[in-house]
């Protein structure tokens, strides 16, 4: 059950949401729409599940036009932030409630609600908690309930608007790992939104990186991640560092240091490189090597984070492995020289 | 006795438990209790025999059922309304939105009187809307369509202004996430936004009643008077008074004083009822 937009088009009074964003997703796939906030994603997200209506476009769902369907109609399962939870319902009566609302005719019997609620709590692994209320629950159950609540009603596709933003680092971890299988068990068309950049990477497909209303960049987490598109999908997909150069008779990037005159005939332009892309010595490694003063080091984590300042006072970022961190026997307050192995240039 | 002065004493970050519980008897003592026991007291003059017979009197008897069935009318009437007006000044935003918004507190600052004379102005048979009905042979003034309108009038606000903050607060996600589910528009107010109003509107209702109940200045003017058809109690209440029997107006006053408590008590078990129900009450 695929989802195509169209050219949509979204206006809140005098902001721009959407810009004409165009977006294929196919069947079973699952997409995460990344991005910082006001960007557009969520709106973008309602538009598909008929909370919003689009200005101007349209929306397919499995090939039909869906752009003026009213959400009821739509079978989209949509999961929201802050769970959105029947707070005067118990478990059973929340994740019942889409099988109870239906018309008579296509409404199940007692005993096949129950049946059907039953095993959506098992898979939700919360049984014997089926009578409780969402104030009894913790945050990733409440999610978990509203995701089972979702899947109750046999949804076309699953849209889930920042689904773990509100937990935390840990149970988030945990259930993106479960929401992962979850969809590879029922493989249903997914769409997530959400500002995180690890799970973006991590949990989708394929990843599309928004930004002021527009799409930036589409591609697998792989592609999106080593082969950005822009700057600013390169910025937000990881820490960076910043240079100023230009581009050498040689074609290669050069950076310019402290002071030094641009040579004629070139271009100034903005070259960027990761921490660990940067690499550490005590003497400098050649002369493009800028020298820098460590400010602060943590230690904690697989590599060894190093910030520093160069002698502009602007922050750099390095990160190098334990060994080579002990190799170099480095301190605060040393002054380093810094070189990047891989630098990227953006038009 | 230290371990019941211990457990009435829980000090906390902020001091003053003391005086500010002493002053919180005292008032309620002089204010609220001293003049009930009163009216107990003054009842007791009447032997049991006395005390019946004034309380099961036709005419007391017909004032009970006026006053207690209008006044459940008239909340009644207004739970429902006063929804619907809450329900416009929360989710809409409209013109003059902000005064009529105002409009809705003036029942609680108008002399109750003022507002008996000019209903009874506008729905006498010559009066504005008065004379419409008239017309189709409907009499609103000196009639209990009148005690009911002029109580309507009185305890709306009531339930507006319980009603208002709840609504207010109802998340709008969950109205959504209803209907992604599937539930109609009638589907979600019943099963979604009702169950978590319902207590607000029932302590609304409660509210309103209870002030129908005691209200005098306005219906006097609007009723009619007439014994055994439009007499409500505190009338009667007044009547015995200017007869001097002091004793007799207690009486049907305690009688009164016992109902309203009797009901406000149910009202507040059942607003318990569905509080546990809810879980607690917790927001999710």
């Amino acid at each position: 059950m695929g989802i195509r937009a169209d050219n949509i088009y979204k206006i809140f009074r005098d902001f721009m949401a959407l810009d004409g964003v165009s977006l294929n997703v196919g069947t079973g796939e699952l997409v995460a729409l990344l991005g910082p906030s006001g960007s557009g994603k969520t709106t973008l997200l309602r538009i598909i599940a008929g909370l919003e209506f689009a200005d101007l476009g349209e929306i397919y769902i499995d090939r039909e036009e869906a752009s003026h369907t009213p959400v009821k109609e739509r079978r989209v399962g949509f999961v929201f932030q802050h769970y959105a939870l029947f707070r005067h319902m118990t478990v059973f009566e929340n994740i019942a409630f889409g099988l109870r609302v239906r018309p008579k005719e296509s409404r199940p019997s007692e005993g096949e609600i129950r049946k059907k609620v039953m095993k959506l709590i098992d898979l939700i692994h919360l049984s014997g908690l089926h009578n409780r209320y969402p104030a009894q629950l913790s945050g990733g159950q409440r999610q978990r309930v509203a995701l089972a609540r979702t899947l109750a009603v046999d949804p076309k596709v699953l849209l889930l608007d920042e689904p773990f933003g509100a937990l935390d680092a840990k149970v988030r971890k945990e259930l993106r790992r479960w929401l992962r299988k979850i969809h590879d068990e029922l493989n249903i068309t997914t769409i997530f939104v959400t500002h995180d950049q690890e799970e973006a990477l991590e949990l989708a497909d394929r990843v599309v990186v928004m930004n002021s209303g527009k799409i930036e960049q589409v591609g697998s987490p792989e592609d999106v991640y080593h082969n950005p598109a822009n700057a600013f999908v390169y910025d937000f997909l990881g820490n960076y560092n910043a240079f100023d150069g230009f581009v050498g008779e040689d074609g290669e990037c050069r950076l310019l240091k402290n002071g030094e005159k641009l040579p004629v005939g070139t271009e100034r332009v903005r070259l960027f490189a990761r921490p660990h892309d940067m690499e550490i010595s005590p003497q400098p490694q050649d002369k493009n090597a800028i020298p820098a003063r460590i400010i602060h080091i943590n230690p904690a984590g697989p590599m060894v984070s190093i910030e520093l300042e160069n002698e502009q006072g602007k922050l750099l970022q390095a990160a190098v492995t334990k060994e080579r961190f002990m190799e170099l026997g480095l301190e605060k307050r040393q002054t380093v020289y810094l070189k990047a192995r891989d630098m990227r240039l953006f038009n | 006795m230290a371990t019941l002065a211990l457990s009435l004493k829980k000090p906390g970050v902020i001091p003053g438990f003391g005086i500010t519980m002493g002053f919180t008897l005292l008032y309620l003592a002089l204010i609220v209790m001293i003049p009930l026991a009163g009216l107990v007291i003054k009842t007791l003059e009447l032997s049991w025999e006395e005390f019946v017979a004034t309380i099961t009197d036709p005419r007391v008897v017909a004032a009970f059922e006026i006053s207690f069935g209008i006044s459940f009318i008239a909340a009644l009437i207004n739970a429902v309304f006063g929804l619907l007006v809450a329900w416009v000044l929360v989710r809409y935003d409209f013109p003059w939105r902000k005064a009529i918004d105002a409009m809705v507190d003036l029942p609680f600052a108008l002399p109750t009187a003022v507002a008996g004379i000019a209903l009874t102005a506008i729905y006498a048979q010559n009066g504005w809307i008065g004379q419409v009905f008239a017309k189709f042979g409907i009499h609103i003034a000196f009639t209990p369509a009148g005690i009911a309108i002029a109580l309507v009038f009185i305890g709306l606000p009531f339930v507006v202004r319980t009603v208002e903050p709840v609504l207010r607060d109802l998340d709008p996600e969950m109205e959504e996430a209803a209907a992604c589910l599937g539930a109609t528009r009638l589907q979600v107010f019943t099963r979604i936004i009702l169950p978590q109003v319902l207590p607000a509107l029932m302590a609304g209702f409660a509210m309103a009643f209870a002030r129908a109940l005691g209200e005098y200045g306005s219906v006097i003017f609007i009723a009619g008077n007439m014994p055994y058809k439009s007499e409500i109690v505190p009338l009667i209440i007044v009547i015995k008074l200017e007869q001097y029997d002091y004793a007799g107006a207690t009486a049907i006053a305690l009688v009164m004083l016992i109902a309203s408590f009797i009901m406000l008590l149910v009202i507040n078990l059942l607003m318990k009822w569905s509080h546990i129900r809810r879980g607690g009450g917790m927001r999710s």
